[in-house]
């Protein structure tokens, strides 16, 4: 006899993610863990199957020990530098954070009455931060929109079906962790993972339902620059002026000037010096507020192929928002001279709504301070 | 006498016929092509350079043609002209990187003992790249303006790790005829014929930076590691010389170049400024590859040193 009624599959994940050199934190400014999940539906099961993104800005700290970093480097450490689009400062200097974290959970579909009521929450997360490049990470999270079944009590059970019961039990939550295969020196691993609450057995062997874990390559990262064919770069003129003929393919005259940047810099007017990022992130030359700017970045979707399209970069970095499918948390830390009222016009709220959320007495914030900011709940998932 | 008639005369050819007016002519020893020099300096450092890299046998070149009386240039009415060998069928550097690296490691030891031009290493401050982005129109679509402004940063990066390599002493560098890319191979007889540019003599390693990253963006890291080794065979280069290479590649010449053209374009032609940023981020991958691949080169020639 079974017994039915809505549930959630609850379990934490406690991840630790390192920054690459060079993105040391001297604190975090905000945190936002998202998912980007898709749910499939096959005949006899249903897969929850994404990522839940970690996003957040952080002040870079400085570089600690760079010189000495500099001289134990290896010559090809020394130079490398970053793709664009691995590009993570914003335009106010802050660092951005990225980081991936695959989600894959197989329920079997008789599990599920109804697919539209299937959401995955982030119920709450945290952080520390032990060192200066790493960030680690807590979170709960939850499917809803299951169906409990629990059986009667065991007078009826026989050891065969008990056998079946532990098979499926076993089945039932198959979480694949994908191991980041980015960076070396990029890890995370997979620490904490809870069985669904409602099929914690009141009595034993809570550990005992452990979920399948293996890597497979996550193609999330795949660079870009891998793209580049062979053959077609025989023939791709790549610097110096480009529109400049050569001689003996036509009569030119002589008075090219291919050094222009060198000119450029002799010719340099006197002005006084200006802080880089000043000048570089000058908000009334740009119009442009950069705080919406930065919650409106999005990575490029997975495995899209390079040369599929002209304008991949421009979309890549300028990609909106398509469409939220699932809730999400974030969490703003306040910063100095920040009040509440500057973080709620910051996210488009009211200030009580944000104090109700944070259970807060008084308008009053301090820096350092986490604030957790409500966002919208939208549609369910799409099978 | 006409321009033509006087090109015979002088050049002792009994057929000749315009192709191009003015430009390439037909004649009964092939198609040579005419070109016209504004600046006699110029042209006189380019017969000295074609001459003294022709004297070391790497490789066929475009040579000044002498004329009858053993000039290598000629004076008409319109100024200085030279007269050159056409050869357009293009080389192909797979299986012959020795022949390449011969005309390259050449070229540089040329350079290295060409004196007396007025030509600078070029150069590039984090002011420039900053102007360049200031030179930009306030309504430049706020798109490309936010990659700009996010590639400017990393930008300055590569500068500032450029900046780090120990420097040659101006007066140490090479001065040559500028590499404009592989397309400066030509193949004639099935031989190597190397096409000089002849435009201003330029000091350092920039061009020749750009060319050996077209070459890594053509052949592959494994091709350019060949490629690398002929060069290095030949004992021309040292360290120093390879560090002031990799200095050039790092600095962010295309981002620069980028945000002139997209001044150029205007703020009215958004799609010309996506095509030119993806131009760009194209070249900068050409860049991080062979940066990583050449470092790793040059740090592997030191482990070798080492042991």
């Amino acid at each position: 006899m079974a017994n039915e009624q809505a549930s959630t599959l609850s379990f934490s994940i406690q991840e630790a993610v390192w920054l690459n050199r060079g993105q040391e934190i001297d604190s975090v400014m905000s945190l936002e863990l998202e998912p980007e999940i898709a749910i499939e539906e096959a005949e006899e099961h249903v897969t929850v199957k994404g990522n839940l993104v970690l996003t957040g800005e952080y002040r870079p700290g400085k570089e600690v020990d760079a010189t000495q970093q500099q001289r134990n480097a290896s010559l090809s450490e020394q130079v490398s530098f970053r793709s664009i689009d691995e590009v993570r400062i914003s335009e106010e200097g802050h660092g951005e954070i990225r980081h991936p974290f695959p989600i894959d959970v197989t329920i079997p579909r008789s599990r599920i009455s109804n697919l539209d009521e299937v959401y995955v929450n982030v119920e709450s997360f945290d952080y520390d931060l032990p060192g200066n490049g790493c960030i680690e990470l807590q979170a709960d999270l939850a499917i809803t929109g299951m169906r409990g079944e629990f059986n009667a009590p065991a007078n009826e059970d026989s050891e065969e079906n008990r056998d079946e019961e532990e098979e499926e039990e076993e089945e039932y939550v198959e979480k694949v962790v994908t191991e980041d295969d980015l960076d070396g020196d990029r890890t995370f691993h997979f620490e904490g993972f809870r069985p669904p609450e409602w099929q914690q057995p009141p009595q034993q062997e809570a550990e005992e339902v452990e979920p399948a874990v293996r890597s497979e390559p996550a193609a999330e990262e795949q660079k870009i620059s891998n793209g580049t064919s062979e053959k077609q770069a025989w023939q791709s003129p790549s610097y110096e002026q480009q529109e400049e003929q050569q001689e003996p393919l036509s009569a030119v005259s002589g008075n090219e000037q291919p050094h222009a940047y060198d000119q450029a810099s002799s010719e340099e007017e006197e002005e006084p010096a200006e802080d880089l990022y000043a000048m570089r992130y000058e908000e009334e030359t740009f119009g442009q507020e950069e705080e919406e700017e930065y919650e409106e970045y999005e990575e490029p979707a997975e495995e899209q192929p390079r040369d599929e399209n002209a304008l991949y970069l421009t979309k890549v970095l300028a990609n909106n928002d398509e469409g939220e499918e699932f809730s999400r948390l974030r969490m703003c830390i306040v910063q100095a001279g920040e009040s509440i009222e500057t973080i709620a016009n910051r996210y488009k709220l009211q200030v009580s709504h944000l104090m109700r959320t944070n259970n807060l007495n008084e308008e009053r914030v301090e820096e350092g301070q986490i604030l957790y900011i409500p966002t919208r709940k939208t549609s369910s998932a799409s099978s | 006498m006409g321009e033509l008639e006087h090109l015979k005369a002088a050049y002792g050819f009994t057929k000749g016929d315009w192709i191009v007016p003015g430009e390439k002519l037909n004649t009964e020893r092939g198609i040579k092509v005419v070109r016209r020099w504004a600046n006699t300096q110029l042209m006189n450092w380019h017969i000295q350079w074609r001459e003294s890299v022709d004297n070391r046998g790497l490789c066929l070149i475009n040579r000044m043609i002498r004329t009858a009386d053993g000039d290598m240039a000629l004076l008409d009415t319109k100024g200085w002209l030279t007269l050159h060998d056409e050869v357009t069928s293009l080389f192909s550097y797979e299986n012959r990187e020795r022949d390449a690296a011969a005309l390259v490691a050449g070229a540089a030891a040329v350079g290295m003992k060409m004196k007396g031009t007025d030509a600078k290493r070029p150069v590039m401050t984090e002011k420039c790249l900053l102007d360049a982005v200031k030179k930009l129109p306030s309504d430049t679509d706020p798109v490309v303006m936010s990659i700009i402004k996010k590639t400017l940063t990393e930008a300055v990066a590569r500068l500032g790790k450029a900046e780090t390599l120990p420097a040659m002493a101006e007066e140490d560098l090479p001065v040559m005829d500028p590499f404009t890319g592989l397309a400066q191979g030509r193949e004639v007889y099935g031989q190597l014929f190397w096409t000089f540019s002849g435009r201003e003599p330029e000091k350092g390693f920039r061009s020749m930076a750009g060319f050996l990253k077209e070459y890594s963006g053509a052949a592959g890291k494994k091709g350019l590691i060949v490629f690398l080794d002929e060069i290095d065979s030949f004992e021309v280069l040292s360290e120093e010389h390879y560090l002031e290479i990799l200095r050039e590649a790092l600095v962010p010449w295309e981002f620069i170049r980028t945000a002139d053209k997209i001044e150029k374009a205007g703020a009215k032609n958004p799609e010309k400024a996506y095509l030119l940023l993806e131009e760009m981020y194209k070249e900068w991958e050409q860049s991080r590859s062979f940066v990583l691949a050449f470092s790793e080169w040059v740090d592997g020639k030191r482990e070798k040193v080492a042991n």
